[in-house]
């Protein structure tokens, strides 16, 4: 078929086509001597049928008879529709969250050509040192461009307004390369080190009153004066996924911040800025990996330095393959676990189809036996179930654009406003046609080819009754899988209320000086402390003062790798670095030992058991790898997040430093307002904020419960699922039986003995499915195992309560339709054909 | 009534070798295929308009209503560049076709 062809028919006949062959045949009668001309109307349909294409106009046809049969079954198409948007549905949200992390780009300019670029430091992938981004950024051949950020708390003043944001300091390339342009002024980055900041849309709006001449304004960031040069276009956030205030060309920041680190610019060993670029047209990610390779390898050998192995990838927020490797189990976890609740929703919407079509076996046996060919019928069931497939997948769409967004907000907030949105892009949409299609041919293919197969075989009966008892079977076993998990999980949520933290919170407030950002120096730290810490143990209502640099389940850790000089192991411990009073004031005893002075350490218990194993006293001990001398043993508390795994604490005495939080202990919790504005009366360096411990606490449980309570939630769906799916099937054995049981009513059988024929014959299946379930949940449970706070994966007490519920819910399901046979009438349906 | 003896595609074949001698409407195509084959190819109106519909669609003619002979109106048929390139081919295609039925039927081997 040429291509003139085509398009003819694509457009079909002109609108004149009937008219013209109507009078041509006219002449053509008339020119024959008035002739008759036969079946007007069969020419007519034949001149048509040039026009057409014959495949798409039957597919025409059967979508309209399939929109017909499922316009005339409201509530069967209610429930597959919405089966398969819960099914659906939860896969698209969960492919979006994956999306928008690890494979969507940063939203920035021209984002298909930019890539992520890491740097491999001791096993990990991480960023660059400033000197070697320096030197391939000059001399790069294979990428356009390539520019380095890296996030800074910070300390802004703007009149007499001051306030503590997110700055990204960046190479002064770095709108050349990313930028989407400005809402007002211009980039004007002339070099790394020009003292110019430019301000987020957000923060332009909110802080400068979206003022038009805010260029060439100054501000002060953490004590150093900088010179506004524009506002990025709104909806730039760069290329971090919290909302940066405002970026900063890299070097005048770093002077700022990062006090004491005037290396930073010339230390090969610096660690890190984090690099991204954009590729020249017509080049390969690989071909620029290999040059970029080359060109780190030789100048690291140039500077005597180690060679830094380079790799490019996606630049999505996650695509660091260190952090990467941690996120994929988890999300293919949940990933099989929603394709499980998919595989539900289809084998009951195949179920119900096939249900249906025992009803519909005399329509299809008519029309096949009127001449329909097989295939077209199997066709004509199909199209159905693509209909049933393309409204859920309308619906999914939806679903897939607004949940991921709520849960963010409402179930897992994370403190600060993400940057990232969490869009429907076309990776979202290719994913749930994909689903879709497979769903919708996964459930209609089946019972398609039963339907006609049953229309035409004797052997119907038992086989599609089998075929029904397995899919009901595979559904229950999904189901009983789903369910352990969520039994399990919802015991773990009890668990978590019940974890011990090891420090008693109530009471206790932190007071966060905010030093990092005051422009202060390290060494100068201890000073301009030490009268807080003083005037505070001196405020009226306060019992105790304490600082240490890391808070418990205060979101941040600083772990150090030790090595036991006996077994050559390495360990990981988070260090803090407290005042002496920092246990007490927890009340976190010290088991063994004391406290001394400056020059010792406490390790906690699980520590001292992972250095010293065999039951040596660790006690005046020298610290692996240090001068201190162990002088005494905490017990465990929690740190960095709920467990019940101890976590190994090593805890260093110091008088005070740069991040340094101030722990207060209070009888009356009437001052702890006042608290902040007291310590900025006292020094202008501070910026306090305020936060009440037990908040931590309870932020640390919400996160855990909030996690159970989300897959707690989809097994129940799962259980709802399959609950439609033994009811269907339930029903239908009745509707199929409705003579058997007449006759058996009719010769004298008892209510209670039909209800048990009806019940026991779905029972068996679902005993079956739910033992195969139970088998497999056991081994499926493993992959929860970080989630269940210390309860075994095979607990006896989950396990026996999933079968109990779904027992039950199955029982409950076969009941009402076994009910309805109880109150058959056998004069009625003996009749009844 | 089409002629059940009639090659698939052979129509088409002689109904654009019939215009390709001039426009013409239906019923003079009808009449020239009658005259010219003895009478033996007597298309029906069943088998030519779709016939003709579908030198449309696939561009190889054209249509126009023109004054006919008798001073009546009537949709006259012309080849397109297409269709006498289209014609062409058909035509070598079928020679060579009907040769080498001819072979087998004199059961000469080649």
């Amino acid at each position: 078929m040429n291509f003139r062809a085509f398009w003819n028919r694509l457009r079909g006949p002109a609108s004149s086509h009937e008219q013209d062959l109507d009078e041509e045949l006219e002449f053509h009668r008339e020119a024959s001597g008035g002739r008759h001309l036969g079946n007007l109307t069969r020419i007519r349909e034949d001149a048509r049928e040039a026009w057409t294409f014959t495949w798409l106009r039957d597919a025409f046809r059967d979508l309209r008879f399939g929109l017909r049969t499922l316009a005339a079954n409201p509530a069967f198409t209610i429930t597959a529709t919405l089966a398969l948007v819960l099914g659906i549905g939860i896969n698209a949200t969960v492919f979006n969250f994956y999306n928008t992390v690890m494979l969507a780009p940063f939203p920035v300019r021209d984002a298909g050509q930019t890539v992520r670029i890491h740097f491999e430091r001791g096993g990990r992938w991480t960023g660059s040192s400033w000197v070697l981004f320096d030197h391939l950024r000059k001399h790069t051949q294979s990428l356009e461009g390539m520019a380095a950020t890296t996030s800074r708390r910070i300390r802004v003043t703007h009149r007499d307004d001051t306030w503590n944001a997110n700055g990204v300091l960046v190479s002064a390339n770095f709108f050349d390369v990313f930028g989407t342009g400005f809402a007002a002024g211009n980039g004007g980055f002339s070099d790394d080190r020009a003292p110019r900041a430019v301000l987020s849309f957000d923060t332009w709006q909110t802080r400068f009153a979206g003022n038009p001449a805010v260029a060439g304004e100054w501000i002060q960031v953490n004590g150093r004066q900088l010179q506004i040069t524009g506002v990025a276009a709104r909806g730039f956030h760069g290329l971090t996924t919290d909302i940066p205030a405002m970026w900063i060309p890299i070097a005048s920041g770093s002077a700022a911040m990062d006090p004491g680190q005037s290396e930073f610019l010339t230390s090969p060993d610096h660690c890190c800025v984090q690099v991204a670029g954009r590729l020249q047209p017509g080049t390969s990610p690989e071909q620029a990996s290999v040059e970029l390779n080359t060109r780190s390898k030789q100048f690291q050998q140039s500077i005597r330095q180690d060679p830094i192995r380079v790799l490019l990838t996606r630049n999505a927020p996650m695509a660091n393959p260190t952090n990467a490797a941690k996120a994929t189990p988890v999300f293919l976890a949940v990933l099989t676990a929603s394709l499980l609740i998919l595989l539900l929703a289809c084998a009951n919407v195949a179920n119900l189809q096939i249900a249906r079509a025992i009803s519909r076996s005399r329509e299809i046996a008519t029309r096949l036996s009127l001449g329909a060919g097989r295939f077209r019928i199997v066709r004509q069931l199909l199209a159905e179930s693509l209909i049933l497939g393309l409204a859920a997948a309308i619906l999914s769409i939806g679903v897939s654009a607004w949940l991921p967004g709520w849960l963010i907000r409402t179930v897992l907030p994370t403190g600060e406003p993400l940057a990232l949105r969490f869009e429907n892009d076309w990776r979202v949409y290719l994913f749930i046609a994909t689903l879709t299609l497979a769903a919708s041919v996964a459930f209609g293919l089946l019972p398609a080819w039963t339907s006609v197969r049953a229309a035409t075989s004797s052997v119907r009966a038992t086989s599609r009754s089998r075929l029904r008892h397995t899919l009901l079977g595979v559904q229950v076993a999904l189901c009983a899988i789903l369910l352990c998990g969520a039994t399990l999980l919802t015991r773990a949520l009890g668990e978590v209320q019940n974890i011990a933290t090891g420090f008693a919170a109530q009471g206790v407030a932190v007071l966060n000086p905010n030093l990092e950002s005051s422009g202060v120096s390290e060494e100068a730290a201890p000073t301009v402390l030490e009268p807080l810490l003083t005037r505070l143990s001196g405020f009226p209502g306060v019992v105790a003062v304490a600082h240490t640099t890391i808070v418990p389940l205060g979101n941040a850790s600083n772990s150090i790798g030790i090595v036991n000089p006996k077994t050559r192991r390495q360990i990981r411990a988070n260090v803090t670095a407290v005042s002496p009073d920092f246990f007490s004031l927890l009340a976190i005893p010290i088991t063994a030992g004391g406290l001394h002075n400056k020059s010792s350490v406490v390790v906690s218990q699980s520590l001292a058991s992972l250095l010293w194993p065999d039951g040596e006293n660790p006690i005046g001990q020298t610290f692996p790898g240090r001068t201190a001398t162990v002088a005494g043993i905490a017990r465990d508390a929690v740190f960095r997040e709920l467990s019940t795994e101890p976590e190994p604490m090593l805890y260093e005495f110091s008088s005070g430093n740069l991040s340094s939080q101030i722990l207060v202990r209070y009888s009356d919790p009437a001052i702890l307002a006042e608290l902040p504005k007291f310590a900025r009366s006292l020094d202008r360096r501070f910026l306090p904020s305020l936060t009440p411990l037990p908040a931590f606490v309870e932020r640390a449980r919400h996160n855990a419960a909030m996690s159970a309570a989300v897959a707690a939630g989809l097994s129940a769906l799962a259980l709802v699922l399959a609950c439609v799916g033994i009811y269907g099937v339930a029903a239908y054995n009745v509707a199929q039986r409705v003579r058997e049981i007449g006759i058996r009513m009719a010769l004298g059988a008892r209510t209670g003995e039909v209800l048990w024929l009806v019940l026991r014959q779905n029972l068996r299946t679902v005993l079956t499915g739910a033992m195969f379930g139970i088998v497999g949940a056991l081994f499926a449970a493993r992959l929860l195992t970080t989630f269940l706070y210390g309860i075994p994966p095979s607990d006896p007490v989950a396990m026996l309560a999933a079968s109990a519920i779904l027992l039950t819910a199955a029982i409950a399901a076969a009941f009402a339709p076994a009910r309805r046979a109880t109150a058959i009438d056998p004069a009625i349906t003996l009749r009844h054909e | 009534m089409p002629q059940p003896d009639l090659l698939p595609g052979t129509l088409d074949l002689l109904v654009l070798k019939t215009i390709s001698r001039g426009s013409l409407h239906g019923y003079g195509i009808a009449q020239y295929l009658l005259q010219i084959s003895d009478s033996v190819l007597q298309v029906g109106e069943g088998s030519l308009y779709p016939a003709l519909q579908r030198l449309l669609v696939n561009g190889w003619a054209e249509a126009e209503w023109r004054q006919s002979e008798t001073g009546r109106r009537a949709r006259y048929y012309t080849i397109t560049t297409a269709g006498k390139k289209r014609l062409a081919a058909e035509e070598a295609q079928f020679e060579a076709m009907v040769g080498a039925i001819h072979m087998v039927l004199r059961g000469r081997t080649a």
